[in-house]
């Protein structure tokens, strides 16, 4: 993972200690690490909501529902982190039309698991290339004659 | 009987590690890869590359002139994994023919190449050809399993309303591996 991504566990420590002036109990609170068994997510479904907002949809379900999600601008320049519970999201206030690098992890109160493939989302309308083709145009008018058989 | 097999393990081991190797030194220099340049000597194409990004109404913009095509500057660079895309017009104000006017004939299996500003090139072959609806169409910008190239053009009908084509044609193209 990027080192300059800000996407450490929320958990502050996996232990803490204690002491008293009785003795020197010791108390550690476990903190479980992420599941073998939770697969890495992937994204299955993703759609430009509007102008300035991404969704995106993953799976499969492997026994968390947490997760955190990574996007940026380029691919590996993860600029931007968020929790979700849940297997879908929509993120918001996206420069417009602009679209971002999503990759999705399992997470839990103190870990964050391994990234899936990460995935180039939003992507724009097909560009408008052509003009009015001209009437007295022979080229344009059998071109045109052409697709009404296709 | 031991020998023999080790022998071939082995040899298999350094062969793995040889096109391994070189898929990374490929990718590495392509890195550094900006192309100018589109060339598809089939249809006689031979374009200058421009930049584009999206416009207003969230669709790719398009080149400022007929002659020349546009490379999607979000998306891929042409010979990096995922979908690079190049645009280009149909045709002009005037109905003169835009650069992409000839873009249906091409067939699956022709060579295209993108050529940086020192002569270096890379080279794609036509893979498949499809029509979509104008609109959105996510695959032709997010395919991340190989290093493509998508080309893009309008087709389809005129329609006034919309001044815009009703179809846009894509020819998707993997790098080819020499």
């Amino acid at each position: 993972m990027d080192s300059n991504t800000v996407t450490g566990p929320t958990c502050a420590s996996t232990s803490t200690a204690s002491t008293s002036s009785s003795n020197s109990e010791v108390a550690i609170a476990y903190c479980p690490p992420i599941a073998d068994t939770v697969v890495t997510p992937m994204i299955i479904e993703s759609k430009r909501v509007d102008k300035d907002s991404v969704y995106i949809k993953w799976g499969p379900y492997s026994g968390v529902d947490t997760f955190n999600v990574e996007y940026g601008f380029e691919n590996g320049k993860w600029l931007f982190n968020t929790n979700v519970t849940g297997f879908f999201t929509t993120i918001n206030d996206l420069p417009s039309n602009r679209p971002i690098w999503i990759r999705v992890a399992a997470r839990n109160d103190c870990q964050i698991g391994v990234y899936g493939e990460p995935k180039f989302v939003g992507s724009p309308r097909l560009p408008n290339t052509g003009f009015a083709p001209q009437k007295n145009n022979l080229f344009i008018f059998i071109n045109q004659i052409k697709n009404w058989f296709l | 009987m031991t020998i023999f097999s080790l022998v071939i393990f082995s040899f298999i081991i350094i062969s793995f590690n040889s096109s391994a190797n070189d898929l990374i030194k490929k990718e590495q220099e392509n890195i550094s890869f900006s192309p100018v340049r589109l060339l598809i000597p089939v249809i006689n194409i031979s374009a200058n590359i421009q930049t584009l990004g999206t416009n207003s109404k969230g669709e790719m913009e398009v080149p400022t002139n007929i002659a020349d095509v546009g490379l999607f500057k979000f998306g891929a660079i042409p010979g990096r994994i995922g979908s690079a895309v190049i645009a280009g017009h149909f045709n002009g104000k005037n109905n003169q023919e835009g650069v992409f006017f000839n873009l249906d004939k091409l067939k699956v299996g022709d060579k295209l190449s993108v050529e940086d500003k020192t002569g270096k090139s890379i080279t794609f072959m036509v893979q498949k050809i499809e029509l979509y609806d104008s609109g959105y169409a996510d695959n032709v910008f997010n395919q991340n399993d190989g290093v493509h190239l998508n080309l893009v053009t309008c087709d389809g009908l005129w329609d006034e309303a919309k001044k815009s084509y009703s179809k846009r044609l894509v020819i998707f193209s993997d790098i080819l591996k020499e």
